[in-house]
């Protein structure tokens, strides 16, 4: 069961909630923290625990649906595919790559050096490392 | 997007719309004394829906919401509740709407605990177990008299009070007016999973366009004395948040103005 996967709705972000719930689960899915197979939140539940209208979570879950990530099964509920952390992977994976290249950018504009950003990038992966071992 | 994939079966809520209406009212013309409060106001409700009602101050919300269980002076139009005529049998309507009104409408001196149990003894249908759990659920503490809770709270006992008697449909008054972030969360928690479970038909008058924003299906501005759909989520694209309330705020203000 996933009751303990957190997702929620940014109510300031200028993006659907329908669609930010799209990019939560896409993200979830690609960590991992939901696999193939795993069961999602009913539309009901999700509704309740993200405060928004059934309408908008069986939006995204048709449009999860329809990007081959979950597949909803009359009256069991909605699962991960098995093609689904591959799909998500390469959905989210261009999306973050998009964020951290804007991020890039904006720190180049404002004036820090490509050294200060690869010594940043370098140290985030021995941090990475270090929490692995 | 539509979609045509059966198992679109499996996500709720997708074509709850299609179902008859729980409750109608059709061209409602309701006035006290020379003034014309509603003149002409029709409305239906789908089962398993929540439907916000906005509107100007005085614009004759709490009156729209009165008149559906014909404690209002409807001069003519009709209500019905399936095939129930409201107007004709307003007793046998009343058992099956849930009306929260936006303040204290029971006896002060009595706890929470003995005023559900005093309206559910006057109920036909009502669950008691259910009660109690939903005091809970709102933290509203059982043993104190009603009347030494807030406004809030006190509205929170009344809601407990209406979906204990397990009402086909449900009208609320105001409900998130006087309520701290924290019970309002808890309410439309509460709201959401009742209106899903048991196919309550919602009508919500509210102020409050950040909550409508979020949970309305349909959101319907009473002005001049007549009610007109502004948004429907089933049908209209997908806004953010933001957008959808300052779309809803500019229905309302232009109504206003």
């Amino acid at each position: 069961m996933t009751n303990d996967v957190h997702i929620a709705v940014d109510a300031a972000s200028s993006t659907p909630p329908s669609e930010q719930l799209v990019t939560r689960v896409l993200e979830l899915v690609a960590r991992g923290e939901l696999a193939a197979g795993d069961r999602l939140p009913s539309v009901r539940g999700l509704a309740a625990a993200a405060l928004v209208n059934h309408n908008t979570v069986a939006r995204s879950y048709r449009e999860l649906e329809a990007l081959g990530v979950v597949r909803g099964e009359n009256g069991r509920g909605v699962f991960v595919t098995d093609d689904g952390p591959r799909i998500a992977r390469e959905l989210h994976g261009t999306a973050t790559l998009e964020v951290f290249e804007r991020s890039a950018r904006a720190a180049l504009g404002c004036g820090h050096s490509h050294e200060l950003l690869a010594e940043i990038l370098r140290s985030l992966d021995e941090g990475d490392l270090r929490r692995a071992s | 997007m539509t979609s045509t994939d059966p198992n679109d079966a499996a996500f709720v809520g997708s074509s709850r719309d299609d179902a008859a209406p729980a409750l109608v009212a059709s061209d409602l013309v309701v006035g006290y004394g020379r003034t014309t409060v509603l003149d002409g106001a029709s409305l239906a409700l789908a089962p398993g829906t929540t439907t916000f009602l906005l509107g100007a101050n005085g614009a004759g919300k709490t009156t729209l919401l009165r008149a559906l269980v014909a404690a209002a002076p409807i001069r003519s139009g009709g209500v019905c509740l399936g095939d129930l005529d409201v107007r004709r049998r307003p007793g046998v309507a009343r058992r099956r709407i849930g009306f929260v009104p936006d303040q204290l409408d029971l006896p002060r001196w009595m706890t929470a605990k003995q005023a559900l149990g005093f309206v559910g003894a006057h109920h036909g249908c009502f669950d008691g177990s259910r009660a109690k759990e939903l005091l809970d659920a709102f933290e509203i503490d059982a043993d104190r008299p009603v009347g030494e809770l807030s406004r809030g709270q006190g509205v929170l006992v009344m809601l407990a009070s209406a979906l204990c008697q397990e009402p086909e449909v449900l009208l609320l008054d105001e409900p998130f007016a006087n309520l701290d972030p924290g019970a309002r969360q808890r309410v439309q928690r509460a709201l959401l999973e009742f209106v899903d479970t048991e196919r309550t038909a919602c009508l919500i008058s509210t102020h409050d366009l950040d909550v409508a924003a979020r949970l309305a299906d349909r959101v319907l501005l009473l002005e001049d004395g007549r009610v007109r759909e502004v948004d429907d989520a089933a049908v209209d694209e997908p806004t953010s948040l933001v957008a959808r309330r300052e779309q809803l705020l500019e229905a309302a203000f232009d109504a206003g103005a």
